[in-house]
């Protein structure tokens, strides 16, 4: 460098900065954060309302659609447009469909990780409509299926007044046939299992094989070293075969001890159940000594039943949901608790909060519609799936006002679960001043009890445990009734009956509701009994004992044939297992001879039997010399004595 | 190596040393604090809007990331120390209940203390950065202006080609 360069050089060092601030540089700045949020907004939402849609489907076992999502940052909102839920059993109709489902979410909530919905609207709401397309899924969960089966086939009183016994069969839940299909899945589960295994189990031959082999290597005389050198070699290999054996043999065995003894206890309680659910059929239906007078079952059941079984259905398809938000909660709390213990990063110093909130919680929801039952309006307030922290039950008012009435019915309840093993759900239901016009009770032709005018009243209490046990008591009150039952073609009906329900103005039907949740004990009574009883008993005494007759028949028969399959395929597999024991017990027979103790024993049985030998030779000898030394004294013996016999000559 | 080069080449002619040490400062502060938390969008976005050496950011960056390995312990004992101040529990409530503070993670030990020591640092870490670029320019570079084998390479055309490819 020359000088005057480095002179220019050192002066530019001194100069004052270019400059401090580079717009374009902000610029950049704002575009590459301003594309950030655009592309995760515009992914954000394509993949959300996929995911969505994929999740609540595969939940709900049925197409659910979503037209669109509306979110928005001022305040923070998500909302689903145009939601579409394909009723499983119908997939050409929208079981539920909303016009808006909007939420507000609170951004501080949002900020520390949890979901905090201020509340959330549903906006036109319908049941039932009809889809353009179907929304069938194929990987329908078959079981939800069985568990929320509607059945509204439901019963009619037939000719006689008497429930039909296969439209009892049919629309029951009963617990053998539930528990029945289980063990058989259970059970051909096991046999598929099995199955796989006994290809590369070994066949009797190969054991019988095995067996020969060994008694051959066994069996006979040790001839010597070079033999016994042989029948280890023999031996060994034997047992490296035989080890293979035992090892799928093994698999076998550890299956079988696995999973037999818990289902020959499922089967043993199997059995137990026909007689229950039977006695329960009785009871229920009238067909006991003590429910021959149940009238208000024939008249009403159909009715009740069919709340019960909505409300059962409703439960099963919301159980899902809840079940697996629980199990993602608790993943995510685990795996939370792990990333906490592992992080060396810092305390993170809580405090006091204003508003601590749990993970998720909808502060609100609000549902109002015109449906075709009347003006429906929801309000649930704190849902929450984590009560035993939030220390908020969940609360709901719901009021139904029906078209064309004054009165309007409230179910007004809590689901409280903040006791953990002691939750419960209870609903209050009232209703006043309900005007009944028409009503057929049963269009039966033989017993077309319709109620012409009367004025209804309801108040019940239904609660449901955590353990899924229900429990309920709801009053029907009847008053200013007006019966007609003139369309009867039935002489008896028209003598015996139709005069009772003339005089009846007023009565009440008390339903009970007592049991597990999916095969809950329904009773219901009421005053009706009474007055009505001695009557029914003339017309239906005689027919309620052949139906009971037939039930009892075509329940066994049933029965039959779901549960003795079990006890047939059960004996099979322990048969199998008994077979297995065996042939593990012969082939660890082999495998415990110890080749080397083998080896051992037959040497010291060689090296005894040719000490024997030997001493055996040395005896012989032995033997021999003693012979010889004796005829050598003999001989000697004789010669002494010839000597002195000529001795004794020459002597005489 | 590259950033090296670059950097190399601001300190001996072509940016002011005021912002050379600026630049410092501002890769000690995203150094010394937890890289990817919200509080270091301020210092990126410092990065764009000024005309600062990137290549000094870098260099400072990573010096300063090893550094904090070593510190995290004390800036750990320092939050901690700070957070629990009694005296400073209300408005560390209010704080907390705040979403702008929250996402700032501000009841983290470690990200106030590194915090609080980086932009404590900050205006006397300027100070020396200016002190030492100036005096680098002034005694180091002239001394080594002075040895034959930096007048070879900046004669030799072959080493001028491979800066410029590196650049």
């Amino acid at each position: 460098m020359s000088p005057v360069e480095k002179q220019s050089s050192e002066q530019s060092l001194e100069q004052t900065p270019k400059g401090w601030v580079r717009w374009a540089g902000l610029g950049l700045f704002l575009a590459i954060l301003g594309g950030v949020f655009a592309v995760g907004y515009i992914s954000y939402t394509l993949v959300l309302k996929n995911q969505l849609e994929s999740y609540a489907t595969d939940i709900w076992g049925a197409k659910v659609d979503i037209g669109g999502l509306d979110i928005g940052l001022f305040p923070i909102r998500l909302g689903l447009l145009e939601v579409a839920i394909t009723d499983p059993d119908k997939p050409m109709e929208n079981v539920v469909q909303f016009g808006k489902v909007g939420a507000s979410l609170n951004f501080y909530h949002l900020v520390v990780g949890r979901t905090v919905i201020e509340e959330l609207a549903i906006k036109d709401l319908a049941f039932n409509q009809p889809r353009k397309t179907s929304g069938k899924t194929v990987f329908k969960d078959k079981q939800a299926e069985i568990e929320t089966k509607d059945s509204k086939a439901g019963f009619s009183i037939p000719t006689s007044a008497i429930p039909d016994f296969e439209d009892i069969l049919a629309r029951e839940k009963l617990e053998t046939f539930i528990v029945a299909k289980k063990v058989t899945e259970q059970i051909n589960a096991l046999s598929s299992d099995w199955n796989k295994l006994e290809k590369d189990l070994p066949t009797q031959q190969d054991l019988a094989d095995y067996q020969q082999e060994f008694n051959k290597i066994m069996s006979g005389d040790v001839k010597g070293l070079q033999d016994l050198q042989q029948r280890k070699k023999a031996l060994e290999s034997l047992q490296k075969n035989v080890q293979k054996s035992v090892k799928t043999l093994q698999n076998g065995k550890e299956l079988f001890e696995k999973r037999l003894p818990a289902l020959k206890n499922d089967v043993l309680a199997l059995k137990k159940l026909p007689a229950k659910d039977l006695a329960r059929l009785q009871s229920k239906y009238g067909l006991s000594k003590q429910g021959l007078s149940n009238v208000t079952y024939l008249l009403f059941g159909d009715e009740i039943q069919y709340y019960v079984d909505q409300a059962q259905y409703w439960y099963a398809k919301a159980k899902p949901f809840i079940d697996d938000y629980q199990q993602k909660q608790a993943i995510e709390e685990k795996q939370a608790e792990q990333e906490e213990q592992n992080r060396a990063f810092g305390t993170n110093v809580l405090y006091r909060e204003h508003d601590p909130e749990p993970d998720f919680i909808i502060k609100k929801l609000v549902l109002s519609s015109s449906i075709s039952w009347g003006e429906l309006a929801v309000n649930v307030t704190d849902i929450n799936f984590d009560q035993p922290t939030s220390k908020m039950p969940i609360e709901f008012v719901a009021t139904l006002q029906p078209k064309g009435q004054t009165g309007q019915l409230n179910i007004i309840g809590e689901s409280n679960f903040i006791q953990s093993g002691k939750g419960f759900s209870v609903a209050n239901i009232t209703m006043d001043n309900y005007q009944i016009k028409d009503w057929p009770l049963s269009d039966e032709k033989a017993l077309p009890v319709v109620i012409k005018k009367a004025t209804n009243q309801v108040r019940g209490k239904i609660t449901l445990l955590e353990n899924e046990k229900m429990s309920g008591n709801v009053n029907l009150i009847y008053q200013k009734v007006d019966f007609d039952l003139s369309r009867s073609d039935s002489k008896t009906v028209k003598r015996y009956i139709a005069p009772i329900f003339d005089d009846i103005n007023h009565f009440t039907v008390t339903t009970k509701i007592k049991g597990k949740l999916f095969s809950p004990d329904i009773g219901i009574r009421s005053n009706l009994d009474s007055k009505l009883s001695n009557a029914f008993n003339k017309v239906i005494g005689k027919e309620v004992r052949v139906a009971k007759i037939k039930l009892t028949k075509a329940f066994k028969a049933k029965v039959a044939v779901a549960v003795a399959p079990t006890e047939e395929k059960l004996s099979k597999l322990l048969g199998e297992q008994v077979s297995l024991n065996k042939s593990y017990q012969a082939l660890q027979d082999i495998l415990n001879k110890n080749s080397s103790e083998y080896v051992e024993q037959e040497k010291e049985k060689l090296k005894n039997k040719a000490k024997k030998k030997a001493e055996q030779k040395a005896e012989k000898e032995k033997e021999k010399q003693r012979k010889k030394v004796k005829e050598k004294l003999e001989r000697e013996k004789k010669k002494q004595a010839d000597k002195l016999k000529n001795k004794l000559k020459n002597l005489f | 190596m590259a950033t090296l080069f670059k950097l190399f080449k601001a300190l001996n002619a072509n940016q002011h040393p005021s912002q050379l040490a600026f630049s410092f400062v501002l890769g000690m502060i995203m150094g010394l604090t937890p890289l990817f938390f919200a509080h270091n969008l301020v210092t990126l976005a410092l990065i764009f809007f000024l005309r600062v050496n990137l290549s000094a950011v870098i260099v400072a960056l990573t010096v300063f990331s090893g550094l904090a390995y070593l510190l995290d312990p004390m800036f750990n004992q320092l939050g901690l120390m700070l957070l629990n101040q009694a005296s400073l529990n209300p408005m560390f409530t209010d704080m907390y209940n705040n979403a702008f503070w929250r996402i700032l993670h501000f009841n983290n030990s470690v990200v106030i203390g590194s915090v609080l020591v980086a932009y404590l640092l900050a205006i006397p870490a300027f100070l020396v950065f200016l002190a030492v670029v100036k005096s680098y320019r002034k005694r180091f570079l002239a001394w080594a202006r002075k040895l034959k084998i930096v007048k070879w390479l900046n004669r030799s055309s072959k080493v001028k080609m491979a800066m410029g490819i590196m650049e």
